[in-house]
């Protein structure tokens, strides 16, 4: 199951909150629009196929960069180590 | 009876035995006396009995008594009675003071000096009335009271009794350890400090005591942003310390796990108020989440803090 940090990072991206444990009374709204505990709620239940969605398109943006360059991601590591 | 000059062929009387023989058991009927006393010749051989509410005195001449006279002292009143040196001297190993039921027998070695012999090693009234009194003396045995718990005695000569009870000196000493821990996770994805919730209260005992602060702040991390943890340690409102500015840059948008990150502060609060300390987080960048106490796979982390009063 998602953890708290996770589901804010998706409903809220631009941040500006606070919070304290897995509840949602221990998040403070500072510095953005506040959301529904409904919507906090439904955001465990979203946070799966979203994280798959945004590891999909990462491994695809990375695939894509690799075929551009002509090289394996082996060679890449070599060149960043 | 007084001293008496008998001549050769004298009769005593039965009741000049009696009081001869009371005399020299060391009784015999005593002059009472209510008020400060001067001694006259008739009184050697016989008992002064001093019966007053207030102190008085007994005062010593000389020319009226040879030597080998005696005289008991007895104080049967409430008030302090002194053998005191007029003309003639007056020595002793004791004291010349008699409390109430205290006496003393004033022996003459010449006409002008005299020894008090007095009783109270014998076994006077204790001043001491409280569980834990000591027995002291400013010019004459007094009780000093037990003092309030975890002082101790000091020698202090302003004192009437030359000595006090004081809180220990604690120079260098470890006077007292708090010590608190928070384990439940913190996110901040602002730029303004937060609570950690981390914190611990402390009363120093002396307003000249250091506080030294020991943090270990754990489950440091940083979200899937390019950004760091910062933290700061608190004394109430007031920031003492920013004691981590950059915890978990990566230069990178990944996610993190720090762990620990501590620090040790020496503090003088200067006061004997109750003080908290306390730790505050924030990102350091204008993106992203940074957290504390971060729940891993095993539970939260725990961050503790200690706080050790030293003695100046």
């Amino acid at each position: 199951m998602a953890k708290n940090r996770e589901v804010l990072e998706m409903l809220i991206p631009a941040g500006g909150y606070v919070y304290t444990g897995q509840t949602y009374e221990g998040i403070e709204f500072l510095e953005c629009e506040p959301i529904t505990k409904k919507q906090w709620q439904d955001g465990f239940a979203k946070y799966d196929a979203w994280k798959a969605e945004q590891d999909a398109a990462q491994a695809a943006t990375k695939a894509a960069l690799l075929d551009r360059l002509g090289i394996t991601e082996d060679e890449a590591r070599l060149l960043l180590s | 009876m007084a001293k008496q000059t008998f001549t050769t062929g004298q009769v005593l009387t039965a009741a000049q035995m009696t009081s001869l023989q009371q005399t020299a058991m060391g009784g015999g009927s005593a002059t009472a006396k209510t008020a400060s006393y001067v001694l006259v010749a008739a009184d050697a051989g016989t008992t002064v009995a001093m019966n007053a509410a207030g102190a008085t005195t007994i005062t010593v001449n000389t020319g009226l008594f040879a030597a080998g006279d005696t005289v008991f002292i007895q104080n049967l009143g409430a008030g302090n009675c002194t053998v005191t040196a007029g003309t003639a001297t007056v020595a002793t190993a004791g004291s010349a003071i008699l409390p109430q039921n205290d006496a003393g027998i004033l022996y003459f070695t010449a006409t002008g000096a005299s020894i008090f012999y007095d009783f109270i090693q014998a076994g006077a009234v204790s001043p001491l009335t409280t569980k834990g009194d000591l027995y002291g003396f400013s010019t004459l045995d007094a009780r000093i009271p037990i003092g309030a718990n975890n002082t101790v005695l000091t020698a202090d000569s302003t004192q009437s009794l030359g000595l006090k009870w004081a809180a220990p000196a604690g120079g260098g000493k470890v006077l007292q350890v708090i010590n608190a821990t928070y384990d439940v996770e913190k996110g901040n994805s602002t730029t303004t400090y937060a609570d950690t919730f981390l914190e611990a209260t402390i009363t120093p005992s002396s307003a000249t005591s250091k506080v030294l602060v020991l943090v270990s702040q754990n489950g440091v991390a940083k979200s899937v942003s390019d950004t760091a943890n910062k933290l700061r340690l608190m004394r109430g409102a007031t920031q003492i310390l920013e004691f981590e500015s950059a915890a978990g840059y990566t230069g990178s948008a990944l996610f993190n796990n720090v762990g620990s990150v501590s620090t040790n502060y020496l503090d003088s609060p200067n006061t004997t108020s109750a003080t908290t300390y306390s730790t505050q987080f924030a990102r350091n960048t204008a993106a992203g989440t940074v957290y504390v106490q971060a729940d891993g796979a095993s539970g939260n982390s725990t961050s503790t803090i200690t706080l050790l009063e030293i003695g100046a």
